[in-house]
Formats: structure tokens, C-alpha cells, sequence
């Protein structure tokens, strides 16, 4: 009796002076219960890795129209020991395109999506934070942008500014920030009725203490996710746009561009599909899994 | 006798309804609704009253976290809503409050010490960090927490030990008057009495005055000093805490405090049970505000609001039965 009674006691003291077993650092803890993490941040870090050595990893010029590049009767060629993803119907080499696609994409996703951020989160705090008229005002102006169809308010824009990668990150990030600027405004006003927020009026913060230091590090977990989930989406909205042709400008690499080209040979060159397809899935999902992690590790009190 | 501490002359706080496109204001909740009391050096004043009376908008009113709108409060000598900005900043050293959730009162991202130290870096108390993170070590064991566990979350705490840290973030500037805005509502009983007592202790020690506000009424019996009761935005009777139990004078503290249980089975109570529900602070009936439940109720309660009178010294009630 005695000895069976021995040792679950035992067990329970370990258990209760390491209820982990051992010590692990909180990024440890993360990324053991959320491996998806890991591969999102990977494939990320893959991303950002081939955008900024593209011309160190790329094995052509990828804008150089190769005289061996193209079939006898003038069809690209299917991927080989030379252009092993193919070339395209000029005759260039499809992998170097796509590492320099990378670029494009990734600067067009990240810039868009930080400036949608600051705008959002801005007016999003004033709005959720000081209410009255000046909430009204900003909440329509928001409905207004959320009712509009984006893509054409973006083509709209990026017309008359023509067409070029830095207007297209402007166009997308000055338009883009409704969403960001309503959870920002939601979250501020469920956050600034919580009593630590009373607690630090009731102890004498000023107004910018109490929004830059209080509401603002509580509420920037689903803004952070929110931005991390744009920056794929904003790469698939570049690439959409360079499909249609106000995008990106040829011979400049981009991989909406190189699906608008690939679209009218896929027949007998599906190859000029697959590969950008499959980059803009690739680093999509990265930024989603990456984003579903990243809020994990923003909750204190999920992971313990 | 000194100047009170504290002097509420008159606190309203009306809240505007608004209805309609226009949003046009279409009446008021009279939250609170005329209330005076007075809080003297180091003393307990308890405020009792049914959830929906306006004791916390009271509270929180003293403090200016909800703007009144009508009144006086004056503490040390001063009319608090007459302060600019930065003056209400330095009064704010000397009034704290205590909430009651001590899960929403501590910012989630902030480790204890961050917690504790914002008030000393807000009004530039106790120079460096090393001074402060004694301090903040002192503070903890001041209400009976280990000083090493400073750089901890809120949440690796327990309720009754997140509430003694809501204490000590008030504690952390010296103040002279907390408010405890039912600070042991939210606790199991068995720690409600810890934190109790260490209030009671810290009142001893450093000669802190508390305005108490709580609908447990042997709470407020066993901590407080002096005691009004709350009904409708109006205060209807102040009375030393001894005297109030012993001989309640309103016909509504007096059903209150039938309601209280009393720890002996043979003990047989007249119970008087109030008949209806609370009316809306929005519509309040007409003369006194208590009459549609009140047992005692007369013609003339039913036209005319009692006045405020002292009836015995230091014991004000508000009744047509005592005019």
C-alpha cells in the first residue's frame, strides 16, 4: 500500500517544481507548439534571401532574349539542363525571371502593406480613441474605401500616376488601409474601457503616454498579423495588376507579368504558368503561416 | 474638529440619452444625483448601495475619470473640477483608486515592475532606475508580496495577489485618500478577508483615508469608519458604522440590512423583503425617491423629496419619518 502510494507523490513534486520538465525560452515554447511557424518564417526567410541576392543566384540576365532560346519553329523551350525552368516566348531564361520577380513582388508587399499600416493605425487610434465627430468622419471615409472596388480604385490611381513600381506600392498602400484602420479603431475601443487604462489616468499619464505606451502595445498584435497576412496579399494585388497590364512594365520581371505573357502560349508552354504560379503560392502562404504564428507569439497568455 | 479631507457637496453626473438620427438628447440617467459626504484624515468612509445606485460613477467622479456634471468636491482645501491639467496631475499623487477586477485593472504587458515603476516615472518620484526597483521591492512586501517576483506577468499571479499589486501601484505614490471601488468583490472570501486586513494595516501604518465602496454590507460593517448608503443616485443615510447597524433609520438601509445573514440558526429576524425592482435612474419616481418600495410610505412621500437632515449628531438620513 505504502509503496504504491510512493510514487505518484512523487511525480506530482516534479511535476509541480518543473511543470515544463525544464526551463525553454518562450521562442522555444512557440515554435514546438506551433511548428507552422517555423516553415512560414522559413519560407519567408527564402524569400527575402533570393530577392536580395537575385543577381548572385541568377544564372542569366534575365531580360536577355537568348538565340538558342527559342524552339525552330519559334516555341519557348520546355525546362532543360540549360534554362531548367524553360525560357519564355522571347527566348528568356524563366528562373532567372522568377528570382527577379522576387524583388518586385516582395518590395511591392512589404512597402504597400507598411504604409496601409501607419495610415490605418493612425487613424484608426484618433478615430477609436477621441470618438465623437471625428470618429464619425473617419468611420464613413472608411466605408467609402471598403465599398469602392480596390482593384479599380487602384487602377484608377496607378493611371494617372503611370505605371511603375514605386507608384504601384504607393497606390496599394495609400488606398489599402480601411481594414487596418477599422480592427485598429475596434480594438481601441474594447482596450481603452479596460481599468489599466482608467489606472493610468486615475495615476496622472498624459494622453500620449497613455496611447503610445498602453493602448498602442495591446492592440498591435492583430494589426501586426493583419499587416503580415497583407504583405501576401499585396503581392498577389502587384501581380494582378501586372497581369492586366498596368503593372509592372515589361521587360521589367514580374511574376503577374510573366503569367500575362505565359497565359497566351500555356497551351504548349504550361511551364511559363507553373513556376510563378507556384512562387506566388510559395510566398503567399509563408506570410499566412507566418502571420497565424506571429499572433501566438504576441499573446502572453497562450503560451505559457 | 480639522477640515475634512474630502468634501462632496452636491456630485451629479448626469448621462445624456440619446435617440434618433439627429442624435438629439433626449433626457438623462441621473447616475448620481446630489450626493455629499465628507472623508476625514485616515478614516473609512463606506458606500453601500444596490449595484445600479451610482456608487462607482461616484467614485470614479471624485477622481475626474468620469467628467461630473454639477458639484463640488474639494480635497485639501482645493475644488478638484476646478484644477487645470497639470494641477489635476499633481492632485492625482494624493488620490488613488483600487478597482474592482483585478484581472482588467493590470496591463497585460507590462511586468510587475514596469506596473509599479510608471507612477514613480510619471511624476518623476525616486530618481534612477536602481532607487525605483527598490522601491518596487518595498512596495511588494509592504502588501505581502515576495520582492523577486517583480519581473513577472500579471497573469502568472493569482486574483487576491494581483489585487494587493493594484494596491501597491496606488500605494506607489503616498497618496492620501484611496478609493476602493469594491476591491474584494471579485475575490473568493477566504482572500477577500487578506486583502481587507492588509488595507485595514496599511491604513494604521501610513494614515491612508479610504472611501470604500462595496454592496457586501459585512464587508463594509467590518472596515469602515463612517457609512452612507446609496439608493437611486442619492445618498439616504450617513451614520457611524456602529450606529447603522445597531439602529438603522431609513426604511431602506433598515431592508438592507434585514437581508444580511447572521451566523446563529436559532437567530429568527423579521426579514423585510422590498417589494419591485429598482426604477430607472432615468425616470426616478416622483417625491422621494424610495417611496414606491418603502413600507413606511406616507402621502407626503409620494410629493415631496425628503430633506437631508441631521438627526443625531453625525447621523444624517433623508426621511419624511424623522421631519
Amino acid at each position: 500500500m505504502s509503496q504504491a502510494m510512493t510514487p505518484p507523490s512523487t511525480k506530482l513534486t516534479q511535476t509541480l517544481a518543473h511543470p515544463q520538465g525544464k526551463v525553454q525560452s518562450k521562442f522555444v515554447r512557440v515554435l514546438k507548439a506551433y511548428p507552422l511557424v517555423f516553415v512560414g518564417g522559413l519560407m519567408v526567410l527564402v524569400l527575402i534571401f533570393v530577392a536580395i541576392f537575385a543577381d548572385k543566384l541568377a544564372p542569366f540576365n534575365p531580360d536577355y532574349q537568348f538565340a538558342n532560346g527559342l524552339a525552330a519553329d519559334g516555341a519557348p523551350l520546355a525546362p532543360n539542363h540549360t534554362f531548367i525552368m524553360g525560357t519564355d516566348d522571347l527566348g528568356r531564361d524563366v528562373y532567372s525571371r522568377l528570382l527577379y520577380g522576387a524583388r518586385i513582388s516582395l518590395e511591392v508587399g512589404v512597402f504597400a502593406s507598411l504604409i496601409s499600416l501607419f495610415i490605418g493605425t493612425s487613424l484608426g487610434i484618433i478615430s477609436g480613441y477621441y470618438g465623437k465627430w471625428i470618429d464619425s468622419l473617419i468611420m464613413r471615409i472608411t466605408d467609402i474605401m471598403l465599398a469602392f472596388p480596390f482593384i479599380l480604385f487602384v487602377v484608377a490611381l496607378v493611371a494617372v500616376l503611370k505605371p511603375s513600381v514605386d507608384n504601384i506600392f504607393l497606390a496599394i498602400g495609400v488606398l489599402g488601409w480601411a481594414s487596418t484602420a477599422r480592427i485598429v479603431r475596434a480594438q481601441v475601443l474594447a482596450v481603452k474601457e479596460f481599468e489599466y487604462v482608467q489606472a493610468a489616468r486615475a495615476l496622472g499619464s498624459r494622453q500620449w503616454r497613455i496611447l503610445f505606451r498602453i493602448v498602442l502595445p495591446n492592440i498591435m498584435a492583430p494589426v501586426i498579423v493583419l499587416t503580415t497576412l497583407a504583405i501576401g496579399n499585396n503581392m498577389l494585388l502587384e501581380s494582378t495588376l501586372s497581369f492586366l497590364g498596368i503593372g509592372v512594365q515589361p521587360p521589367t520581371p514580374s511574376w503577374g507579368s510573366m503569367l500575362a505573357e505565359g497565359q497566351q502560349v500555356f497551351e504548349y508552354a504550361p511551364w511559363l504558368l507553373y513556376y510563378p504560379g507556384l512562387a506566388l503560392l510559395f510566398s503567399v502562404l509563408g506570410f499566412n503561416l507566418l502571420g497565424d504564428g506571429l499572433r501566438e507569439l504576441f499573446n502572453p497568455r497562450r503560451v505559457r | 474638529m480639522s477640515e475634512p479631507l474630502l468634501q462632496v457637496r452636491g456630485l451629479e453626473k448626469y448621462f445624456p440619452i440619446k435617440k434618433g438620427v439627429m442624435r438629439l438628447t433626449r433626457g438623462h440617467v441621473r447616475a448620481v444625483d446630489g450626493v455629499s459626504f465628507d472623508v476625514r484624515e485616515g478614516e473609512t468612509f463606506g458606500l453601500v448601495g444596490e449595484s445600479g445606485c451610482g456608487k462607482s460613477t461616484t467614485g470614479r467622479s471624485i477622481l475626474r475619470l468620469i467628467e461630473p456634471t454639477g458639484g463640488q468636491i474639494i480635497f485639501n482645501g482645493k475644488d478638484v473640477r476646478k484644477l487645470g491639467r497639470s494641477e489635476m496631475r499633481k492632485m492625482r499623487r494624493d488620490m488613488q483608486i483600487v478597482f474592482q477586477d483585478p484581472y482588467a485593472s493590470l496591463n497585460p504587458r507590462y511586468t510587475v515592475r514596469q506596473i509599479l515603476e510608471e507612477p514613480m516615472i510619471i511624476h518623476g518620484l525616486y530618481g534612477g532606475s536602481a532607487e525605483r526597483k527598490k522601491k518596487v521591492a518595498d512596495l511588494l512586501e509592504t502588501v505581502g508580496l515576495s520582492g523577486s517576483r517583480m519581473n513577472r506577468y500579471p497573469h502568472e499571479f493569482s486574483g487576491g495577489q494581483r489585487q494587493r499589486i493594484g494596491i501597491a501601484r496606488a500605494l506607489a505614490v503616498n497618496p492620501r485618500l484611496i478609493i476602493a471601488d469594491e476591491p474584494v468583490s471579485a475575490l473568493d472570501v477566504s482572500v477577500q478577508s487578506q486583502v481587507l486586513n492588509l488595507l485595514d494595516d496599511l491604513q494604521k501604518e501610513f494614515g491612508i483615508a479610504y472611501v470604500f465602496i462595496a454592496h457586501d454590507l459585512s464587508v463594509v460593517k467590518h472596515i469602515s469608519d463612517r457609512i452612507g448608503v446609496m439608493y437611486l443616485g442619492k445618498i439616504v443615510e450617513l451614520a457611524p458604522a456602529d450606529g447603522l447597524y445597531s439602529k438603522p433609520l431609513h426604511p431602506y438601509t433598515q431592508a438592507l440590512l434585514s437581508a444580511v445573514p447572521v451566523p446563529d440558526p436559532e437567530f429568527k429576524r423579521e426579514r423585510i423583503i422590498l417589494q419591485g425592482d429598482l426604477p430607472s435612474p432615468s425616470k426616478p419616481p416622483t417625491g422621494c425617491h424610495f417611496h414606491p418600495r418603502c413600507k413606511d410610505c406616507m402621502e407626503i412621500c409620494k410629493t415631496t423629496a425628503p430633506e437631508w437632515k441631521e438627526v443625531e449628531p453625525d447621523r444624517f438620513v433623508a426621511c419624511h419619518l424623522y421631519n
